[in-house]
């Protein structure tokens, strides 16, 4: 993606765009299937950013988790629906976390909330235009699934504590949800 | 700390004497230290850890994590096959976790996913030691009456003894001894992390069991569901060799899997160690080319995580303590990659693990 088209993307995603571009734009968007993934991702982080999300995402979030489960790779997929979903887990994490990130909608830097002083990227909407800072996001992303995949696997770990009660549980379900 | 766990294992036939001797040689305690009281912490101690999972009940309870709520309706039941539970949320999209079978399956709006339990057994929280375990850590003191969901509880606040841990507050109802309220307490005093029923019933007659059909989807899923279930670490090639220098104080190993992922058949260490109440995960995995890497401090929720690599290796340790904690214990965390050929070996907290194991 040209440095061009990465600017008009992330205007289009503030609302930015000229009507003249905003058509080229999006008719580009309906043929690049790599162009419409960044498109959402950035839409999703900025909405996230301005804490705008609506409790449920107008759009097909089922497909988008299957896509990327199908991928492996924790990015956001097109929407093309995929039936008979049944991959679990890579699993439950992947799932969970894409969802998690999704419908929370978090980006990661929020998400993960390091601890003061650690070195982190924060971007914000306005400044995600180059491809550069979308590759940033990106693997801020994955290392976001990452993390989630790891710690699906130490609740269930720490199910075990009777000492624990529900609360590792709640915290698994936890995930799907807004955080 | 030492000379005190020494003493607590010396008394261990004398509860009653425990926690004075503990108040005494430990600074900050806040028990009142009447022998009377003391016994009666254990008492309670006893019957949460003993009894919980026998009970028949249903009811609903709140999780609060930040700005975060979640309602939850939850069944329990003790059937013939075994204990049960299901969990349903109650707020937001629809979602169910079913434990049955020691399977745990979690219905979410993409799909139903199964996480073949590797659990052999619970952890080793095994009356009266590790009361005594438990002790050497946290103070626990009873505080007084309360209300949850119209039942009495007593309050139970146990203290971490140091920088290590998090407090907690545990509301046991009365009759029972089960947790209808939890409060994780950071070294501020705020709450991390908080769950209260607000409805729970005990049941005389255990609730309908999940049906065979149900526990058959649930359980037959996929084969190869997730994560491959191993029985013994023996069955997937050791990750790496590991060794910690000095785990944070308390910690010990209570379990190690070894498992794959399915999705490239990765293989993962993933070694549990617990003071008993807190628990840290250490996973290792090979890195794999193209794959982000967890470097340094994370945290969600009440959560933290602290990521490593060295030497084309991954290790993440995760845990519900303070983030000193985890850095702590990977800073003392030495791995290399394992020989094809030979076992994955760990060097533990020698001289605690030999005390205090059953």
């Amino acid at each position: 993606m040209t440095d061009k088209t990465a600017e008009q993307l992330s205007a289009l995603t503030d609302g930015e765009l000229d009507s003249q571009e905003l058509d080229l734009l999006v008719r580009r968007l309906e043929r690049d299937e790599e162009l419409a993934a960044r498109w959402t991702r950035y839409h999703l982080i900025g909405e996230a950013m301005r804490n705008n999300l609506p409790e449920q995402l107008p759009f097909d979030l089922t497909a988008r988790v299957s896509a990327a489960i199908a991928e492996e790779a924790p990015v956001v997929a097109p929407a093309v629906a995929t039936r008979g979903w049944k991959r679990p887990v890579v699993g439950l994490a992947l799932a969970a976390s894409i969802a998690a990130a999704a419908l929370i909608g978090l980006p990661p830097q929020q998400a993960l909330q390091p601890e003061a002083g650690a070195p982190v990227a924060v971007q914000t909407p306005e400044k995600l235009p180059g491809a550069a800072a979308g590759q940033v996001a990106q693997v801020d992303w994955e290392r976001n699934a990452r993390l989630n995949e790891f710690l699906m696997s130490h609740n269930e770990s720490a199910t075990m504590n009777q000492m624990s009660g529900v609360i590792p549980y709640a915290r698994m379900v936890g995930y799907e949800e807004e955080r | 700390m030492i000379s005190a766990g020494t003493v607590c294992k010396r008394a261990a036939c004398a509860a009653v004497l425990l926690l004075p001797v503990l108040v005494a040689t430990t600074a900050g305690a806040a028990e009142d230290g009447q022998p009377r009281a003391a016994g009666e912490v254990r008492q309670w101690l006893e019957r949460t850890l003993g009894g919980v999972e026998r009970l028949n009940f249903e009811g609903t309870f709140v999780y609060v994590q930040g700005s975060h709520v979640e309602s939850m309706r939850i069944t329990h039941g003790r059937a013939d096959t075994g204990e049960w539970q299901r969990l349903n949320s109650l707020s937001g999209p629809k979602r169910e976790v079913l434990l049955a079978n020691r399977d745990l399956t979690c219905s979410l709006p993409q799909g139903q996913i199964t996480l073949k339990s590797r659990r052999v057994t619970s952890f080793p929280v095994s009356l009266p030691k590790d009361i005594d375990r438990l002790e050497r850590h946290y103070a626990f003191g009873l505080q007084g009456e309360d209300r949850v969901a119209g039942h009495e509880a007593r309050i139970l606040a146990v203290t971490p003894r140091d920088g290590l841990r998090y407090g907690l507050r545990l509301w046991l109802e009365k009759n029972t001894g089960m947790i209808v309220r939890t409060m994780l307490v950071g070294s501020d005093g705020a709450p991390l992390e908080q769950m209260m029923y607000t409805d729970l019933r005990f049941l005389d007659v255990a609730p309908p069991a999940p049906s065979a059909a149900e526990l058959q989807a649930a359980g037959a899923g996929d084969p190869g569901s997730g994560e491959t279930p191993v029985s013994t670490v023996a069955e997937v090639a050791p990750v790496a060799q590991w060794s910690l220098a000095s785990p944070p104080a308390g910690f010990e190993q209570v379990q190690h899997n070894r498992f794959q992922r399915q999705s490239d058949g990765r293989p993962t260490e993933h070694v549990v160690y617990s003071d008993g109440l807190a628990t840290i995960s250490l996973f290792i995995e090979r890195v794999t080319p193209g794959r982000s890497l967890l470097e340094g401090p994370s945290r969600i929720g009440a959560m933290n995580a602290w990521g490593k690599v060295a030497d084309g290796i991954q290790a993440v340790v995760v845990g519900e303590v303070p983030a000193a904690t985890v850095a702590a214990f990977a800073q003392g965390l030495k791995f290399a990659p394992a020989p094809v050929t030979s076992t994955a070996t760990t060097a533990g907290t020698a001289d605690k693990t030999a005390e205090t194991k059953p």
